[in-house]
């Protein structure tokens, strides 16, 4: 144990509280015995003609003593020859200084020397030593501080040396520390595990309180991977990690939310802003077609299955296990990669208890630019021009009499004649803007942790709001943990996790799931509707009540007022959730090599939710309809592991072995009703029974594993780890039950080898390569079994019930295999303060479940075989540097990803899956987008006789002012000069060339900054919304990108932008083309977060440990060409069609002000 | 500790041994296994009733082959419809591949039964397996008569085996399967039900598919005595004495003029069919007086219908409108609006529903009217068209309509019956077959666009790209 010194000068401790300082009095009593017995220590010096400075050095070099004494006051030149052998230090001082005047003292690990006849103070008690016979102090400077990481929690145990000597000291519990330095003008070097090192100049100071940030690059950081950990240094796999401080800069209110642009390798998509809602995560590209890519999350060591309720305050770090030797003891659940989540645990000694708590707003990050009223009504009015003209018709007269009339609402705007048509304004205006709101963001988190060296705890309460930026949608959350740690015996230790929560949701519909040609049943989205109203629509009737856009109104699509679908007044639709994981660890020490572990632990979730739209004309006087669903989910798992850790030599071992067994049960019900017999009751009970719908069902898994693993180095130069697992799966077929899962890597640590010491400026170059096995078993319950579909007829006039059969059998069904290589480099430079890690990877996901189509004479369309085939190949690099250190200090941390797929095989027959404007075809990534290459338009009659043209001799046929696509084939397989079916092509990729995150952390004295940016380059995103927004037809409003259209030859607009008509013609709207796609590339700055902590002499007076202000902006500034919300998009969440956009709900921008406080 | 130990691993070794195979081997428990059904009475039953399932099912687009593709109704309005209406479908097309799907999965839901029922001895079986007989022969009917040669499939098959399996000339399956499974379906049906059994195929709704599978093969000696057979005991059919009745839905449906219907009923549920909305205009004024909240303006009747009826025609009020006439007894017209249909048909409009697109109004397979029109063309085929005369004006008058004269010709009375099944049966998915059947499909569709080989759809590009073996699945000509 190191020597503690309390500080000196002040009398702080009376004002600490009761409890604190008895424990901190204990602890001194304890440490100083050590020291005392420290004192015993005996050295031996051999040294001729040295210096007194020379045997000082040799003395501190050999013990832990240090020589204190004031500069001048000692004849350092002072030449001597010693040869002691193992004697305590007080006979060594007394050979060094026989006959001369110096006197000494050693005060624990302090020898101070002094001219006889002064006296000293001493710097623990602050009272003059006794035996001074002069009240005089040193010139000596005596320096007191405090060290504390980023977010104001102490750090006990740091390092604190003057720069160019070997005088140090560590802190206390408490972060604190005192030092004696020779002048003022001494240097400290701060150094803690897992932070980046700093130099504090004293400049006559006394007081100096240093905070230190962490460092990625540390190779003594400890990394958590599948069933246990390795230090940095030792990892033979492919692992990013990010530490609770990281964590709780970005003030997330999902963990996921945290990962953004953090991590090589690690894809993360805010696809929706809707409070709650979580990112979608991908690590290392797509390996599956048709299961689901998420990764496997493992909180504490258990594996669940949603993260939703976790507090982000809890967390210590994440770990996230990228390439397959990491992932392959997770089995057949590893093939998308693993998240680990480790929680904060108590450590010993008083409580820390820290409130962090924030408050803030957010409002919409981009309001697209769409047609005003006038541009609206000027395409409207030019597009029933068009369709007369098309028809032969004459548009001689009055518009409002032409053969296909021009509405009186277009004309009315457009002459400023007096508004005749209901609803319609002239107070224009972007009905979004009405929809959405400025909305509050809130958090509280208080916890407290600490512990005796036999029992430890960590426990923590939660508070979240957040109310969504589209009204009427909000989130809250909230949570405890605790977590304890105790030492039964001194072989055998408790571990228990227990966390709760609960979550309520308030949603809005959307228009997720339609497909384009059916805007009319995405009328549930308020976005949806506030999107498309044209801005001389009211949403408001003059009594303020809501207008009614139905049917009849003669230039609107019939639409449901967006008003009415976010008010809370009129639409009721929430989920909630109770949510429980716990678990309980045992640990035995049968001999110091061999431990034993069990594992019992549960997860528990409880689900209710509700809708109710009620009757209203608003919404076109559908019937009221209500919902209610809840569920219950149970989750269990036990666990038995055998660890065994021992070095011989050179050699060190680690093995584990393991047994596993995990089921799940899920319990849902649903049912829905529209008979209620007015509004006043949003719940079923008002419908008298009468329920159109209701299910209940019923679903397990359960998964028995045996996992093994290896891990061997020599000398820490060499690795070697090998492991394997087993799983027998509930869902794969009966001929397929089991599946195995190896692994193997190595290690070289080329920077450890004796010809590479030489080389300075590399201090650590370690080469790695691994191969192995993995699965995906997100195949779904049973899939495997041939089950019964129930169906219903009407006969006797009333319903009577049926089935048939639901889908063939497969005993066959199995996981997907993933196979992967990955050969990885990590680079140290300049002493570590440039690091770089890159890694390769090559992966074939093999056994791709497919719903492959059948021929549909069999009375099915398609069957689930294990058939397909993705490779993946990419790169991932990790550039983290200490830029510049000292009192400004700034690191920089830099990835960058590109991973590419390829489709090898699909179903038996090969052919491709045409889904929407996506193509999944042999040869090319999953799900690109296929559709029509649009070529300009037609400028004038020339070009259009040049061709192609669309459907000819059709009243659709393409004409002058339409969009040319391109003539790519025909039915011979060659250009026909007509625009079809076969002229779709590949016509952009919804993937990215690459994708990069970067964080940059600035701190000076007091203050931290930390601005984290993220970005996609080269992706396109296919826009389902200009099915509607841009589909020529004025009747929606349309984007503003469709203004400068196509007039005349004379007036040809700006070359891309086809005429006008209410009646497309030339296929506009009809299929997708080019025209559909955005640029999805964008930089976005994801969060910017500054911090103040108060100096201790301010925090002393409010007699807390810490005092921090912060403000965090989240997603301030997003560069990008893309015209709608928010580039990162995936509305389908079908691996088959990735890059989809349909009037997603928002992000946000926000503004949090916060503050965090330890006592 | 040493207990402690042996507790551990006691426990680890009870896992052990209790986590064994059925641990793993989880069946669902909210449904059930194939293997665990098709065992009782009750099983086959409820079996049989998937098999009606799937016609619900398939029946919901019977009016786009039925009427649209005729001349009978129109719809431009629709890309999709428009395409069947104005013969431009591509091969494409995703109605025609819906119903493909479709009448196989009614054809194979029959044929799970029929493989299952052979070897059990349940109560119903000559019942049940009649009525699955009738259900698919009806399947295969309306698959020959849209696609021409298809796949005869009469057992259950796997995936692999379907791929060998060839497109058979229509000639075979109407010999091995559509007529063996009438002759059989028509012994074993009974002629009626009574209570919740109402609704299910009868020895008439046999019959009466019977006949006009062999009028459709010009077997009309054939064709006649199965007619005749529905006209006397033990069956009791009749016509309404008010055509308008069989449109009045809430009159009931299973009356006397009723044979077979696809049933539909309304109330939430799912059982309900969308063709009051679909059907009914997009005009605001004519929705609020029907009490509608939704039209879609599709199927609509052309005036050219409107022109062939004869004054006096009551059946005309149903079939055609322009316009409604308010409670005042003022006429309001259709609103010309932009996309310029201002016609619709009555025939589904008054049904009771208690949501939009949820109506339970049934469609009609087969009608006395219908059967009584087959008798006499049947007749008159056989060259009796004196004899024809009294079947032909029993619907003709029926209308409000004077007796036609006899001494027609043979083919002034072909005319005559093919003009009173116009004016009978518009919009009940008869029209368009009944010009294939009779030749006179060309001659009347090719001023709309039709082709000599459009006489059937094209099979769906997508199963040919499946099968990907033009030996034994091949384009229909034309749609190449």
């Amino acid at each position: 144990m190191k020597k503690k010194l309390n500080h000196g000068l002040t009398g702080r401790q009376t004002l600490k509280i009761d409890l604190k300082m008895k424990l901190t009095t204990l602890l001194l009593i304890v440490s100083l015995f050590q020291v005392q017995a420290n004192t015993k220590l005996e050295i031996s010096l051999d040294l001729d003609n040295a210096s007194i400075e020379q045997i000082f050095n040799k003395v501190e070099e050999v013990s832990e003593f240090r020589f204190l004494y004031e500069t001048g006051s000692i004849d350092l030149d002072r030449k001597l020859s010693v040869k002691i052998n193992k004697k305590p230090i007080s006979d060594v001082l007394a050979i060094l200084f026989k006959g001369t005047t110096v006197d000494y003292k050693i005060h624990g690990r302090q020898i101070i020397l002094t001219l006889q006849g002064l006296g000293i103070l001493l710097p623990e008690t602050g009272i003059l030593d006794s035996t001074a016979n002069k009240k005089t102090t040193l010139q000596q400077q005596g320096i007191t501080g405090t060290v504390k990481d980023a977010n104001g929690i102490p750090l006990p145990g740091a390092n604190i040396l003057e720069k160019g000597t070997k005088n140090g000291v560590t802190t206390d519990f408490d972060g604190n520390f005192s030092i004696t330095v020779p002048n003022e003008n001494a240097t400290l070097i701060v150094s803690y595990v897992g932070f980046a090192t700093k130099e504090v100049a004293v400049n006559g100071q006394t007081d100096v309180d240093v905070t230190l940030t962490e460092s990625a690059s540390a190779l003594d950081e400890i990394v958590v991977v599948g069933y246990g950990s390795v230090k940095k240094r030792d990892l033979t796999g492919s692992v990013s990690s990010m530490s609770s401080s990281q964590i709780m800069e970005v003030k997330a209110t999902r963990i996921e939310q945290a990962l953004a642009g953090k991590m090589a390798g690690v894809q993360v998509k805010t696809t929706s802003g809707e409070p709650g809602a979580p990112p979608q995560i991908k690590i290392r590209g797509v390996s599956s077609i048709s299961a689901s890519s998420e990764p496997l999350y493992i909180v504490d060591g258990f594996p669940v299955i949603t993260i939703q309720s976790l507090n982000p305050n809890d967390i210590q770090s994440i770990d996230v296990l990228k390439d397959a030797s990491a992932t392959a003891i997770y089995g057949s659940r590893g093939a998308n990669g693993v998240v680990i989540i480790t929680t904060k645990r108590g450590k010993t000694g008083e409580a820390v208890i820290t409130l962090d708590s924030y408050f803030g707003f957010q409002k919409i990050a981009k309001i697209p630019e769409m047609q005003t009223a006038l541009e609206q009504a000027q395409h409207y009015f030019d597009g029933v021009k068009n369709k007369n003209l098309d028809a032969g018709r004459s548009i001689a007269g009055n518009p409002n009499n032409w053969y296909y009339a021009v509405p009186f609402t277009v004309t009315e705007i457009l002459d400023g004649t007096p508004l005749t048509q209901p609803g319609t304004t002239r107070e224009f205006g972007d009905r979004l803007l009405e929809v959405i709101e400025v909305a509050p963001q809130n958090a509280i988190n208080l916890s407290a942790s600490g512990g005796s060296e036999r029992t430890k705890y960590a426990v923590s309460g939660e508070y979240l709001t957040q109310d969504g930026i589209v009204k009427n949608t909000d989130y809250k959350r909230y949570s405890m943990r605790a977590n304890i740690d105790s030492k039964l015996t001194d072989r055998l230790n408790l571990r228990v996790n227990f966390n709760t929560g609960y979550s309520v949701k308030h949603n809005i519909g959307n228009a997720s799931t339609d497909g384009f040609d059916s805007p009319g049943s995405s009328r549930n989205s308020a976005i949806y509707n506030a999107m498309v109203i044209p801005e001389y629509y009211s949403l408001y009737n003059p009594d303020g009540s809501y207008f009614a856009y139905g049917s009849g109104l003669d230039a609107v699509v019939s639409t449901w007022n967006p008003g009415a679908l976010v008010d809370p007044d009129i639409i009721n639709n929430y989920q909630r959730q109770l949510f429980l994981l716990a678990n309980i660890n045992l640990d035995y020490k049968i001999t110091d090599a061999l431990k034993f572990n069990v594992m019992v632990g549960t997860n528990i979730a409880v689900q209710k939710g509700m809708s109710f739209r009620p009757q209203l004309p608003v919404f076109e006087d559908n019937p009221a309809i209500g919902s209610d669903n809840a569920s219950l989910m149970t989750n269990w798992l036990t666990e038995y592991t055998l660890n065994y850790n021992k070095s011989f030599g050179k050699h060190s071992l680690t093995g584990l072995g393991g047994f596993t067994v995990q089921k799940q049960q899920l319990y849902t019900n649903e049912m829905t009703s529209q008979s209620y017999p007015n509004n006043l009751v949003p719940t079923l009970s008002a419908t008298s029974g009468l329920i159109s719908y209701g299910s209940s069902n019923e679903s397990a898994w359960s998964l028995i594993s045996y996992l093994a693993r290896l891990n061997y180095n020599y000398s820490g130069k060499y690795y070697l780890t090998g492991s394997i697992r087993t799983d027998g799966s509930s869902r794969f077929g009966k001929n397929n039950k089991w599946g195995v899962f190896p692994s193997g890597a190595v290690a070289w640590r080329v920077s450890e080898e004796n010809f590479f010491k030489d080389v300075n400026f590399i201090s650590e170059l370690k080469l790695r390569g691994s191969w192995g096995n993995t699965g995906n078993n997100n195949i779904g319950n049973y899939q495997s079994i041939s089950t019964v579909n129930y169906l219903k007829y009407a006969l006797g006039d009333g319903p009577v019930g049926a089935y048939a059969p639901g889908r063939p059998a497969n005993d066959d069904l199995t996981w997907e295999r993933q196979m992967q290589t990955n050969v990885g480099i990590d680079l140290g430079l300049f002493n570590n303060r440039l690091n770089l890690s890159f890694d390769y990877s090559n992966t074939v996901n093999k056994d791709l479940l497919l719903n492959v189509n059948v021929a549909q004479v069999t009375g099915y369309s398609q069957a689930l075989l294990n058939t397909g085939q993705v490779n993946n190949s990419g790169f991932d690099l990790t550039l983290s540097s200490r830029n510049v250190e000292g009192e400004f200090e700034w690191t920089t941390d830099f990835n960058i990803s590109k991973y590419e797929n390829e489709v090898k095989k699909l179903g038996p027959e090969g052919d491709p899956i045409i889904s929407g404007g996506h193509i999944t075809q042999i040869g090319s990534p999953i799900g690109m987008f296929y559709g029509w290459i649009k070529d300009g338009i037609f400028m004038n009659q020339a070009e259009l006789d040049a061709g192609p043209i669309y459907n000819p001799g059709s009243t659709l046929e393409s004409r002058v002012g339409d969009i040319r696509f391109k003539d790519i084939s025909g039915p011979d397989g060659v250009p026909d000069g007509e625009i079809t079916n076969d002229d779709r092509t590949i016509m952009g990729s919804p993937y990215p060339d690459f994708y990069y995150g970067m964080t940059n952390n600035f701190a000076y004295r007091n203050f931290s900054l930390s601005v984290t940016l993220q970005g996609s380059q080269g992706n396109e995103v296919l826009q389902l919304s200009r099915g509607q927004l841009a589909n020529n037809r004025a009747r929606f409003k349309q984007l503003a990108i469709m203004n400068n259209y196509w007039m005349s030859e004379a007036e040809p607009g700006d070359g891309q932008t086809p005429r006008p008509n209410d009646t497309p013609t030339g296929n506009w709207r009809g299929e997708y083309s080019t025209q559909w796609l955005d640029n999805g590339s964008y930089l976005r700055i994801n969060n910017i977060s500054l911090g103040y902590s108060f100096p201790e002499v301010i925090t002393k007076k409010l007699s807390i440990q810490s005092l921090r202000f912060y403000v965090n902006f989240s997603n301030p500034f997003t560069f990008t060409k893309y015209l709608l919300f928010n580039p990162d998009v995936n509305n389908s969440g079908n691996a088959l069609q990735p890059g989809e956009e349909r009037y997603d709900f928002p992000i946000a921008k926000s503004s949090v002000f916060g503050v965090n406080i330890t006592f | 500790m040493k207990k402690l130990i042996n507790i551990i691993a006691m426990t680890v070794f009870i896992m052990l041994m209790s986590c064994s195979e059925d641990f793993i081997n989880l069946e669902p428990t909210d449904t059930v296994g194939v293997k665990n059904l098709y065992l009782t009475d009750s099983d086959f039953n409820d079996a049989v009733n998937g098999c009606y399932s799937g016609l619900a099912e398939a029946y919901i687009t019977w009016w786009w082959y039925g009427d649209l593709r005729g001349d009978d109704s129109y719809d431009e309005l629709v890309k999709g419809h428009s395409d069947f209406d104005l013969f431009s479908l591509d091969v494409n097309d995703g109605t025609v591949s819906t119903s493909w799907r479709n009448w196989y999965i009614v054809v194979s839901r029959v044929n799970e039964v029929l493989a299952k029922i052979e070897e059990k001895d349940v109560a119903n079986k000559d019942g049940y397996i009649g009525e699955a007989k009738f259900i698919r022969a009806l399947a295969y009917f309306n698959l020959v008569r849209i696609f021409g040669d298809v796949p005869m499939i009469t057992d259950p098959v796997t995936s692999t085996e379907a791929y060998s399996i060839p497109r058979e000339p229509l000639g075979n399956i109407y010999n091995t399967v559509i007529i063996p499974d009438l002759l059989a379906a028509e012994k074993t049906l009974p002629v009626t039900y009574s209570g919740s059994l109402v609704g299910k195929a009868t020895k008439g709704a046999a019959k009466s598919l019977l006949a006009e599978v062999y009028l459709t093969l010009k077997d009309f000696t054939k064709a006649e005595t199965k007619l005749q057979e529905l006209t006397v005991a033990p069956f009791s059919y009749a016509l309404l004495d008010n055509y308008n009745d069989l449109f009045y839905y809430d009159q009931g449906e299973h009356h006397s003029e009723y044979i077979f219907d696809i049933e539909y009923i309304t109330g939430g549920l799912d059982l309900g069919n969308p063709w009051i909305n679909q059907f009914s205009p997009k005009d605001p004024p004519t929705l609020a007086f029907y009490g509608l909240t939704t039209g879609d303006g599709q199927n609509n009747a052309p005036f050219g219908l409107r022109d062939i009826f004869p004054a006096g025609d009551m059946r005309l009020y149903m079939t055609f409108a322009n316009g409604f006439t308010d409670s005042d007894g003022v006429y309001h017209q259709l609103m010309p609006n932009s996309n310029d249909v201002q016609t619709y048909t009555r025939k589904y409009i008054f049904v009771t529903q208690s949501s939009a697109y949820d109506s339970g109004a049934n469609w009609k397979v087969y009608r006395y009217a219908d059967v009584l029109l087959m008798y006499a063309e049947a007749l008159n085929e056989n060259n009796k068209p004196e004899q024809a005369l009294p079947y032909l004006n029993m619907v003709h008058e029926r209308a409000g309509l004077t007796p036609i004269a006899g001494g027609l010709s043979q083919t002034a009375m072909r005319d005559s019956i093919a003009l009173e099944r116009r004016l009978e049966l518009s919009f009940e998915g008869k029209r368009w077959f009944d010009l294939v059947r009779t030749g006179k499909a060309l001659e009347t569709m090719a001023p709309t666009g039709m082709k000599d080989y459009m006489t059937i759809w094209p099979v769906p590009q997508n199963q040919i790209d499946l099968y990907n073996n033009m030996d034994i699945f091949w384009q229909n000509p034309g749609y190449n």
